[in-house]
């Protein structure tokens, strides 16, 4: 078997971008919701730019950075006309799920519905009992954490 | 008078076929236009070929008495094929200016006619081109001077009658006699091709042309083969036992088409077909081996003919349409005819040569007369349909004499000369078949026996034929007047434009056998065609003319006996079975058409359901593709990105894990 | 065009040794976790989904370490590798959203700290700035102005998990296959894979690729300097482009999200 190398291969870093595009798309092909489903595609940008650099590194010269600097300002570009996009999308609909709109369908399918149903959100919290006098309420759990 | 010479005659003799089927074009394409007066092309061209081909008789009958006389007028090349080279080439000897002549001069009178008998009808135009168009075939059929040719104009003829027959195509009976009358005359035209062939076997390598085709020795067995499958051809074309069914049936056309198609012309073509083949076949230095071939064909034609002959008189005597009667009788003197035809001996090459020649002689003028008072009869009868609002049932008319006088004196003329009494034109040429056929039966040889049976035969249908027609007439024209309801206003003489052609018709009739028969003339005339012997001028056979002479009488005498009398009980059936033909008919019908009609249904049904299901389910694919395809357009955003992707996936993995 | 038979896979290896088949394995281990761990309305095997991606992500870095020497950039860039893709697979995964945007914040993260050990820290830090500092920080103000609370349609349902999962997983073993197999069977040009740590280099000598003694290229080490000198030199009309582009996104925005109000929208707007 060979000596190790002293320095990690270039097909290391690309094979880590690759990981990171096929995320992207797995996640951009499978979520429902519009803001998940571009920050994948954000992701495989991601992947894309880390080609670039490794090339760069790799080929010695800075080709590859100089396209990432673009990259990264077509992606904040793009983030930001999406967003307004978004927010006029849930306006129309109120809702943030890719699978209302389907009108480009053809004319003699019927649209794609959910069959399983949602779990049902747990149940109401009893109200809190009273405490011995004197003591302050306790302030009630927080149903959404962030 | 215009000079008819052999060089104008190049140009003159193709417009005897070429103005009718021209006319028949014209009127075929301008008949919306012309409407009620598409008769005047048909008549005119009728007409100038009518004068054209007497000019070309008299031309003829001029051109030399010694040398043969025959003219051919080579046009150009039709086909060829290895060694068999056939051409355009029109034929003018006796034979062929007789009939060229007769068809068109009986035609004429014929269109005429028609012109008053079919005023008023929708289908005027298409009946005068289908007309015309006959006229120029039934040409093409006699001025042939090769089979092919010949055959050319035997289908044109056979079209025009299917098309005429089914004139009034929207009656179900007219439709289905007129297929009938087609089919039964195809089989007897493939008959006819592959005697074409058979001959051109036979007789290899000598191609199929009238002049070349006689002069030399064909392979005996063969020619017996080829002269049967001609026989077929000519006994469908002119309605021989067995394939005689499809003349009754076809009454269902106009009479005027009765008239012309199956009475003076196109039956006739079987006739003329193996009058112009027999005589030359039995010529000089043929051998002994090849006359016994044609000697064996002739007891064919004899025997059908002669078991026509009578079956038809027996067949008549138990109908009440008075066109059936017209029409078996019809069927029943082409029996006689065709008797003549097979009439030979089997002693001695001259003998059977000179024989066979005045037999078929003979044959030949009985066509001749035939003609003229056949068409008579057909068209007085038509005469009769019209007074009486088509109605044509001897059961239902009567006493029409004072009605209708001229068409009373044509009919009666006819039926004279139908019957055989002198000095009308049947009485001679029917005398010459049966001497004909004494000569046959004295010294035939070896088929003296069978000539012997059909000349008793050929007595007895005349005693029949007397008996039918001259019934017939009386229940027509004498007895008590009945005129039918459907005759209306219309119940009186037809106007000039019909009676004329009767008139005219009726003067051949009984007179053109007096003027050409005993003098000889006729056989002359017609037996110096080339390949024929000279006729011999034997003194008149009273003997045998009496004969015939006596039975016509004790037919006409029955006839007047039984007067209008009503069948006897005992004689029901009989008459009844007569009436239907003798189930002829419905035998042809169980055998050969219900499995056909069955056959047919069974493709059908598999074309239908097989075949064109078949074509529709390649249509389905398309539509199938597109359905099976269409749910992939979901209107699902990820959905299609997932589609790029895996397409993708493909593309990539295409280009490098390949090897 | 490939060249035309049945796509022979590890041809180049000989199958001799099962451990070729480990990239395969984990490939498709990986794909069928993250199958596993996508948004279900039933929930699912989570702590198994998980077991099997963190192993077949243990087996990549035990891979990627095993041909090179032990050192201080290595671990480096194995950490910040295994960090970007815990990221990824976090945002694809996690079904609330929240905790999804700040997932791929982790994988920035990871994507800045191997630009730094690939020799680009201006990038880093911009990829940093930009990324999650504003495009994340974007995205959590939309949703919080959009997001329904519990489960619902779009954070709890996955669009055809199995079918994602596995187009991911064909696609990362093709790119796989492609990226580490045979150079000479993929005609791809020869690449110089040794390179050299980054080196000082002086400004002037700034064009091209240069070498160092040994003939290794390097990248020269006044990173910002370089990069600058190379998009303001080379690329000129591609930064003005860009510039134009971003007021045009700006102004784009703007208009895209504004409220129509008939008091607030000019004359032609109804």
């Amino acid at each position: 078997m060979a000596p190790p190398s002293e320095y990690p291969d270039l097909s290391q870093h690309l094979l880590v971008g690759a990981i990171l595009f096929c995320l992207g798309l797995v996640g951009f092909v499978a979520r429902r919701n519009l803001i998940l489903a571009f920050l994948n595609a954000e992701l495989m940008i991601q992947g894309v730019a880390l080609n670039f650099v490794a090339f760069a590194r790799y080929r010695g010269n800075l080709e590859g950075q100089s396209f990432v600097l673009f990259l990264l300002t077509v992606a904040a570009c793009e983030a930001a006309i999406a967003m307004a996009l978004i927010l006029v999308l849930y306006k129309n609909r109120g809702t943030l799920d890719v699978s209302v709109w389907q009108e480009l369908r053809e004319d003699s399918l019927d649209p794609v519905v959910d069959a399983e149903p949602l779990p049902l959100p747990g149940a109401q919290p009893p109200m809190p009992p009273l405490p011995t006098a004197g003591l302050g309420p306790q302030p009630p759990e927080e149903l959404s954490r962030v | 008078m215009f000079n008819v010479t052999t060089e104008n005659l190049w140009v003159l003799l193709p417009l005897i076929p070429g103005l009718p089927v021209f006319a028949a074009m014209l009127v075929a394409i301008f008949g919306q236009r012309l409407g009620n007066r598409s008769h005047y092309p048909v008549l005119l061209a009728v007409g100038t070929s009518a004068v054209i081909a007497i000019l070309a008789l008299i031309h003829v009958n001029h051109a030399g008495k010694d040398q043969a006389r025959e003219a051919i007028y080579h046009y150009a090349n039709w086909f060829e094929a290895g060694n068999l080279r056939v051409d355009w080439e029109l034929r003018l000897d006796a034979l062929s200016a007789m009939m060229a002549a007769m068809v068109s001069f009986i035609s004429l009178w014929i269109v005429l006619f028609s012109a008053g008998y079919m005023h008023g009808d929708p289908g005027y135009p298409r009946y005068f081109a289908a007309v015309s168009l006959f006229v120029g075939a039934m040409n093409i059929l006699v001025l042939a001077n090769n089979l092919p040719l010949l055959f050319l104009g035997w289908e044109g003829v056979g079209v025009c009658s299917y098309l005429l027959i089914g004139f009034w195509f929207a009656k179900p009976e007219a439709a289905k006699a007129a297929r009938k009358a087609f089919l039964v005359t195809r089989l007897g035209d493939v008959a006819l091709l592959a005697g074409m062939v058979l001959l051109y076997r036979a007789g290899d390598p000598v191609g199929l042309s009238f002049d070349t085709m006689f002069s030399h020795n064909y392979d005996p067995t063969t020619l017996y083969w080829a002269l049967v499958c001609l026989g077929i051809g000519a006994f469908g074309k002119s309605a021989q036992f067995p394939l005689h069914v499809w003349l009754p049936d076809a009454m269902e056309g106009p009479t005027p088409v009765s008239a012309l198609i199956h009475a003076a012309t196109m039956v006739t073509a079987g006739v003329y077909l193996l009058a112009r083949v027999l005589p030359p076949l039995t010529g000089d230095a043929v051998s002994p081996a090849q006359l016994q071939a044609v000697g064996n064909f002739q007891d064919i034609v004899l025997v059908c003919g002669g078991v026509t002959a009578l079956l038809a008189a027996l067949i008549a005597l138990g109908q009440t349409d008075l066109k059936r009667i017209l029409a078996y009788s019809t069927l029943s003197q082409l029996g006689y005819m065709f008797m003549a035809l097979g009439v030979g001996t089997s002693s001695g090459t001259a003998e059977c040569h000179q024989l066979v020649s005045a037999a078929s002689g003979a044959a030949v003028f009985h066509l001749f007369t035939h003609a003229f008072f056949k068409a008579l009869l057909f068209l007085s009868a038509g005469s009769v349909m019209h007074a009486m609002g088509n109605v044509l049932d001897l059961r239902r008319i009567g006493g029409l004499r004072k009605l209708l006088p001229i068409t009373h004196i044509a009919f009666l003329i006819g039926a004279l000369a139908l019957a055989g009494l002198p000095p009308f034109s049947g009485f001679f040429s029917k005398d010459g078949i049966l001497e004909a056929l004494e000569q046959g039966a004295h010294s035939g040889g070896e088929r003296a026996g069978l000539q012997q049976a059909m000349l008793f035969l050929g007595l007895v249908t005349a005693a029949l034929t007397g008996l039918y027609t001259f019934r017939a007439y009386l229940l027509a024209f004498w007895g008590e007047q009945r005129v039918p309801e459907e005759a209306g206003h219309h119940a009186h003489e037809s106007p000039p434009v019909m009676t004329i052609p009767l008139a005219v018709l009726a003067v051949p009739a009984a007179l053109v056998g007096l003027a050409v028969g005993p003098s000889h003339l006729f056989a002359d005339f017609i037996q110096s065609a080339p390949g024929w012997s000279p006729a011999e001028h034997h003194d008149f056979a009273w003997k045998m003319a009496g004969i015939g002479l006596g039975a016509g009488l004790l037919g006409i005498t029955v006839a007047f006996l039984l007067g209008d009398r009503r069948p006897t009980r005992a004689s029901n059936n009989l008459v009844g079975a007569a009436r239907s033909g003798f189930f002829i008919d419905d035998v042809y019908n169980s055998f050969i058409t219900k499995p056909f009609e069955f056959g047919g249904r069974l493709l059908n049904f598999l074309d239908r359901e097989l075949v064109d299901k078949l074509a529709e389910l390649f249509g389905r694919i398309p539509a199938w593709m597109g359905d099976s395809l269409r749910p992939l357009q979901n209107g699902l955003l990820q959905y299609y990105a997932l589609a790029m992707a895996l397409g993708l996936v493909v593309l990539i993995a295409m280009f490098t894990l390949a090897r | 065009m490939p060249p035309s038979g049945m796509p022979v896979l590890f041809a180049e290896t000989g199958m001799g040794n099962p451990w070729q088949l480990l990239p395969l394995a984990s490939v498709l281990a990986a794909s069928f976790g993250v199958f596993l761990l996508l948004p279900n309305p039933r929930g699912g095997p989570r702590l198994l989904g998980y077991l099997i991606v963190l192993g077949a992500l243990a087996a990549f870095v035990a891979s990627c370490c095993r041909q090179t020497a032990l050192s201080v950039e290595l671990v480096l860039q194995q950490v910040f590798s295994a960090a970007a893709i815990l990221g990824a697979v976090f945002l694809v995964t996690q079904s609330n959203p929240a905790r999804a945007a700040l997932s791929f914040t982790l994988a920035v993260l990871g994507t800045s700290g191997l630009y730094l050990t690939l020799g680009a820290p201006f990038l880093a830090a911009a990829n940093v700035i930009v990324y999650a500092g504003a495009i994340i920080v974007t995205f959590l103000f939309v949703l919080m102005l959009a997001q329904q609370d519990g489960p619902s349609d779009s954070s709890s349902r996955s669009r055809d998990p199995f079918l994602a999962a596995l187009t991911g997983g064909l696609l990362l073993f093709v790119i796989a296959h492609t990226v580490t197999g045979d150079r000479a069977r993929l005609q791809l040009p020869a690449l110089s894979s040794n390179p050299a740590p980054v080196m000082p280099a002086r400004l002037a000598d700034e064009a091209g690729a240069r070498a160092d003694a040994s003939g290794r290229l390097v990248i020269p080490a006044e990173n910002t300097a370089f990069l600058g000198a190379n998009i303001y030199r080379q690329f000129l009309i591609g930064v003005e482009v860009a510039g134009v582009l971003l007021v045009v996104a700006t102004v784009a925005a703007i208009v895209i999200a504004q409220r129509k109000n008939p008091a607030v929208a000019g004359p032609g707007v109804k």
